[in-house]
């Protein structure tokens, strides 16, 4: 379990990739790709916004905001799935709070 | 192109030269004095690995840090969309050169380490103030801003202190910790009796390393390799002969997997007389152990030749003399026992100063001692 200090960066902190990683088209398909030195992770469409918005300038509150206004899934819901996807890099050491 | 039938990583052999002497070295045994691509033909051979599909560069060697054109490849490679890894023992790297990468677009260092003790690491890399190098070297890659990752090759010398060499690893400030048990490839096949540990060591150092990788998560992602010597069923080798990567050595040869020119009796094409995209189509050393058409039986009829491939074509080779095989780490291969055979027989008290140094090429010498 993350201690309080984790618990509260991930509420209050601004996500943001590793620098071990990278977000890109990929040039051959046009889709978009997370790439770090092990992996090449093949993003849907949501995934890649999501990670678009990740460059450390924005905290949670904005990132929700922003995809709100594309998406029409209850704030609640899209809050808890964004955490969750965050969460999930953040584990494999792509994603971090600052 | 169809996605599942692309690569997807180049690793960039750049240079056979290398400061350090490691006993485990996965570089050939058998190499002939490369003549090394210069840097319009590495540039080239990139920006075709990038139409081809790949997405991923590792620049290796060897030591590529002794290109001095390792800025520019780096820089080719990343206007070309590539994600860029530096693989290097960290020797030689100043801070001007390291910020030089940075601007360059590198995205991701490893370093490899020997050992977490400074005098044990020097002993095994054969040269004396190899680590205090090394450690300099990673000290550089924070500063400038670099993300750090570590290597550290496992075998019977260092496997007992897994613990300080995962601690090692968090003090540095490492994104990530590769621990990669010894490939009895090249170097390291001929050092095999003396590098093999035990399975008890095998053992606790699987769970040390889990330990480590759930309570790092987040922080420091923990990789550990399982030794395939220790295994029941053989390791998914490069997923598969020419479906993921392919690697280019320094006089420009492709190879399905880093190994592969052990091989006997495989022929090899060059980025010197043919483009990339005909060698990982049409080449005859490519197509030969592509799919599962060319397996012979256990794994012809076996459940799992889609999951592992039959294993390693270079293990299968380097043990039974025919890289068509089953690979012998596979418990229903026929030739299983060589490989339970070298885990028993392992040397009894190896001591490091008979160990095989690698040599680099054109090195006079058959080996070369620690002078450390």
């Amino acid at each position: 379990m993350p201690d309080l200090s984790d618990g509260s960066k991930r509420l209050f902190g601004r996500p943001c990739l590793a620098k071990r990683a990278r977000l890109q088209i990929d040039p051959v398909s046009g889709k978009p790709v997370l790439l770090c030195q092990e992996a090449v992770i093949l993003l849907n469409r949501t995934g890649y916004e999501i990670l678009e918005q990740c460059d450390g300038t924005r905290n949670m509150i904005e990132i929700i905001e922003a995809l709100g206004t594309r998406y029409s899934t209850a704030k609640t819901t899209l809050t808890q799935e964004v955490s969750e996807y965050l969460e999930k890099l953040n584990q494999r050491g792509l994603l971090q709070w600052i | 192109m169809d996605l599942t039938h692309r690569p997807y990583g180049l690793l960039a052999e750049l240079t056979y030269r290398c400061p350090l002497h490691c006993p485990y070295c996965s570089n050939s045994v058998r190499w002939e004095k490369p003549f090394e691509l210069n840097t319009l033909e590495w540039k080239k051979t990139i920006q075709e690995a990038s139409k081809l599909g790949v997405l991923q560069v590792g620049f290796s060697g060897g030591e590529p840090l002794l290109r001095n054109d390792l800025e520019q490849l780096v820089q080719v490679a990343r206007e070309a969309g590539l994600y860029t890894n530096l693989i290097t023992s960290g020797v030689g790297l100043t801070e001007n050169r390291a910020a030089r990468l940075l601007e360059s677009g590198l995205d991701n260092v490893q370093v490899s380490f020997q050992a977490a003790e400074p005098d044990l690491a020097d002993r095994i890399a054969g040269v004396s103030n190899a680590h205090k190098l090394k450690l300099r070297a990673a000290e550089i890659v924070n500063r400038v801003g670099l993300a750090l990752s570590l290597n550290v090759v496992l075998h019977r010398f260092n496997i007992d202190s897994l613990s300080e060499i995962i601690a090692f690893a968090e003090e540095l400030g490492a994104t990530r910790l590769e621990l990669a048990n010894t490939q009895y490839y090249g170097w390291a096949y001929r050092n095999r009796s003396m590098l093999i540990p035990t399975r008890a060591q095998v053992e606790t150092a699987a769970r040390i390393a889990s330990d480590a990788r759930h309570r790092l998560a987040g922080k420091m992602k923990v990789l550990y390799v399982l030794p395939d010597y220790f295994a029941n069923r053989p390791k998914p080798c490069m997923n598969g002969w020419g479906q993921r990567y392919f690697t280019v050595n320094p006089s420009g040869f492709v190879l399905p997997c880093p190994t592969a020119w052990e091989i006997p009796g495989l022929r090899f094409d060059t980025v010197r007389e043919r483009s990339l995209a005909w060698i990982w189509k049409m080449s005859e050393s490519f197509s030969r152990f592509r799919g599962t058409e060319w397996m012979p039986d256990p794994c012809r009829s076996c459940p799992q030749k889609e999951i592992d491939f039959g294993g390693c074509r270079c293990q299968a080779a380097l043990l039974t003399g025919d890289p068509s095989n089953t690979d012998p780490a596979c418990e229903f291969s026929p030739h299983h026992r060589l490989v339970r055979e070298a885990v028993d027989r392992r040397a009894d008290q190896p001591a490091m100063d008979s160990f095989i140094y690698r040599q680099n090429p054109n090195s006079p010498a058959e080996s070369t001692r620690c002078n450390g």
